[in-house]
């Protein structure tokens, strides 16, 4: 597995004006996507999942926020450095994302066919036959039949499921390399959520698309992700490979999600849930985040910032639990 | 592939039959407005006895017949004739045509510029916003009525041929229309752009026309349609009041607000009626159905719509 970096994201911060401040809604978060690799971004909602995806596509919108320092590689190109004319030509070609809100992401008043067909015409200056025939071709690909009557049809007619199904064909449109999913099945129902995520997982293998993942669901991190990283109140606290992370979680906030995760067959009484709440980004001192909702809370956690370490191969952990130089 | 295909349940069938057009579900819902259909009726019979009219007319407009001279209504002339021994019905139809060609040309010209200029100050927002905005401020602010009677004072200062002035009179009623407009405009594009599928096209790399022309536009259409329907009237009366004064669509091309010149001389007011009361019936109908028929589109477009 000696394969380049699809995507590169080198000590990312971004921060969001609010009354109190600045907020760090990403702070210092590096982290790699490999070629045909599937990384799952996990974490509380509110931790920067989205604004880390929302960053890497350069949709911060400057009037509430900013990217602030950081390096975003594409294929070893700085996205952040990159004038906005070639960024264009590379989003929703090379790299492309859902949207969690499928109801909300497509326009309610130009037909489905209409807005399948635009990012090709306009990344691939395909006529507007040529881009029909493919539109439906995509159609078909992802699953709904009946092409024809669905191209004509508005997105008030169809049901959540179908519109995900719409919104990934939009995405994988042009072809691209690398798919960024921002929660793309928390909006839909149990049974669709399979199915998407199938979906996803075929075109993945079959189109050999790198992809990011984000969900706050670890039976869907268990389902396709081959590697995971945990965000908690916008830092990477642990990362790893799918099977070593689930079998070897080493951060306690990683072991609370995992414990509170409902198994099958295995009814408890009570799901276990982390006490206490994520903190508020903008007072955040020097500390461990978690700590405060920790159990394992030591006296140096309160006061410094645990840095990454590796535990083992391509396996990290931000926790002062394991820093040997620490003496308990 | 391994996921079967999944087809429209068949339950929605006949939901979607009736759902299929947007546009469909606003025709339904105007056909129930009574009132707005009457609008309606009218000013298609205001535009048919304008347009088509003067052909079943034996009279021309400019006929001049000095023998005819101020005779009341007959069987000749229904609506009498005029101090030049015109025939009034006929010319009242030729005003028509004038009265409504500048009412829906101002319309289209402050509809044009105000929609434009609204899309752009809303979504780049910025300095952009800013100079456009201030300068609806400006004309919003000035009394709309003072600013035309100064402008055409203007034109008349530079001899504009009559046949043109009609023109100049769209142009100055669309420049103190576009302003209301622009601004409505504006504040939906505003809450638009927030909206995730605007967002959404940031994400697939669309150019700046296609996202202003093809995403944001047809959402404003209702909008624009209401509002252009309703700023018809008041241009049709704005025309009115400066052709009134003979600062407007001057004769001999006849306009319904250059007709009811005619109550201005004390005479005329009292002894020939029907030298301006057709006119001015004509001004109040057609400027109350265009009213009516707003509000309905308005109904009918979107419920939820807010008044102005
Ligand atoms: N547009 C915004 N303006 C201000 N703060 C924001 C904005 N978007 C996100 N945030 C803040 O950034 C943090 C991270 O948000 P987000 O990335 O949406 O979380 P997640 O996707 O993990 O649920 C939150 O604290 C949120 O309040
Ligand atoms: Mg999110």
């Amino acid at each position: 597995m000696a394969k380049e970096p699809i995507l590169q994201i080198n000590q990312l911060l971004t921060q969001f004006y609010s009354d109190g401040g600045k907020v760090n809604a990403v702070n210092n978060v590096s982290l790699e996507i490999r070629e045909g690799q599937t990384v799952c971004l996990v974490g509380e909602s509110g931790c920067g999942k989205s604004a880390t995806a929302m960053s890497v596509m350069g949709l911060i919108d400057p009037s509430s926020g900013q990217v602030s320092n950081g390096e975003v590689l594409f294929e070893g190109q700085d996205l952040l450095k990159m004038k906005k004319g070639d960024l264009r030509r590379l989003r929703g070609k090379d790299f492309a994302m859902i949207f969690q809100e499928p109801m909300s992401s497509l326009n309610p008043v130009l037909t489905i066919g209409e807005q399948i067909t635009e990012s090709i015409i306009e990344h691939e200056l395909l006529s507007k036959k040529e881009a029909k025939q493919r539109g439906l071709e995509l159609i078909n690909l992802v699953g709904i039949g009946r092409g024809e009557e669905i191209f004509s049809s508005y997105p008030h007619q169809l049901s959540g499921g179908m519109l995900q199904r719409i919104m990934i064909a939009i995405a994988i449109s042009c072809n691209p390399r690398l798919l960024i999913a921002d929660e793309p099945t928390t909006a839909l129902d149990v049974t669709i959520q399979a199915q998407i995520l199938d979906l996803l997982r075929n075109l993945k293998e079959e189109r050999n698309m790198s992809m990011l993942l984000i969900t706050h669901d670890l039976g869907v991190v268990a389902e396709v992700a081959d590697y995971v990283i945990v965000m908690y109140a916008g830092k990477i606290i642990e990362q790893g490979p799918v099977v070593e992370l689930f079998k070897n979680p080493k951060h306690p906030y990683t072991k609370g999600l995992l414990a509170a995760k409902p198994v099958i067959n295995q009814r408890r009484e009570k799901l276990y849930t982390i006490p206490g709440q994520v903190p508020n980004l903008i007072d955040l001192q020097p500390s461990c985040y978690f700590s405060e909702r920790c159990e394992h809370c030591m006296s140096i956690c309160t006061t410094k910032q645990p840095p990454m370490k590796q535990i083992r191969d391509s396996h990290d952990v931000a926790c002062w639990l394991y820093e040997e130089e620490v003496s308990v | 592939m391994e996921n079967p295909p999944i087809t429209i349940a068949s339950k929605s069938k006949a939901e979607k039959r009736k759902k299929s057009s947007l546009w469909g579900q606003v025709l339904q819902r105007f056909l129930k407005k009574k009132i707005a259909l009457v609008g309606l009726g009218f000013l298609l019979f205001i535009f048919l006895f304008s347009l088509i009219g003067p052909f079943f007319s034996p009279y021309a407009t400019e006929g001049v017949n000095p023998t005819q001279i101020n005779l009341p209504p007959s069987s000749e002339h229904w609506l009498g004739t005029d101090k030049l021994g015109r025939d009034v019905l006929t010319r009242l139809m030729f005003a028509g045509r004038i009265s409504l060609t500048v009412g829906v040309g101002a319309m289209v010209l402050s509809v044009t510029f105000g929609a434009l200029l609204g899309i752009l100050a809303g979504y780049y927002k910025g300095i952009i916003d800013q100079i456009v905005m201030r300068i609806a401020d400006i004309l919003m602010t000035l009394p709309s009525l003072p600013l035309l009677f100064i402008m055409a004072a203007v034109m008349s200062e530079w001899k504009v041929p009559t046949e043109q002035r009609l023109y100049i009179v769209m142009l100055m009623l669309s420049l103190v229309g576009w302003p209301g407009l622009a601004r409505l405009v504006r504040s939906q594009v505003l809450s638009l752009r927030e909206r995730q599928f605007i967002q959404a096209t940031d994400a697939l790399g669309l150019r700046d026309h296609r996202k202003l022309l093809n995403h944001l536009l047809p959402n404003i259409v209702p909008l624009l349609i209401v509002s252009g329907t309703l700023s018809i009237g008041g241009a049709i009366l704005s025309e009115s009041v400066l052709s009134y004064f003979g600062l407007g669509v001057v004769p001999p091309t006849a306009s319904w607000g250059n007709m009811i010149n005619a109550a201005n001389s004390l005479i005329d007011f009292q002894k020939r009626p029907w030298l301006w009361i057709p006119p001015g019936i004509a001004i109040f109908l057609t400027v109350i159905s265009i009213n009516l028929l707003g509000d309905g589109l308005r109904d009918a477009i979107d419920p939820n719509m807010k008044r102005r």
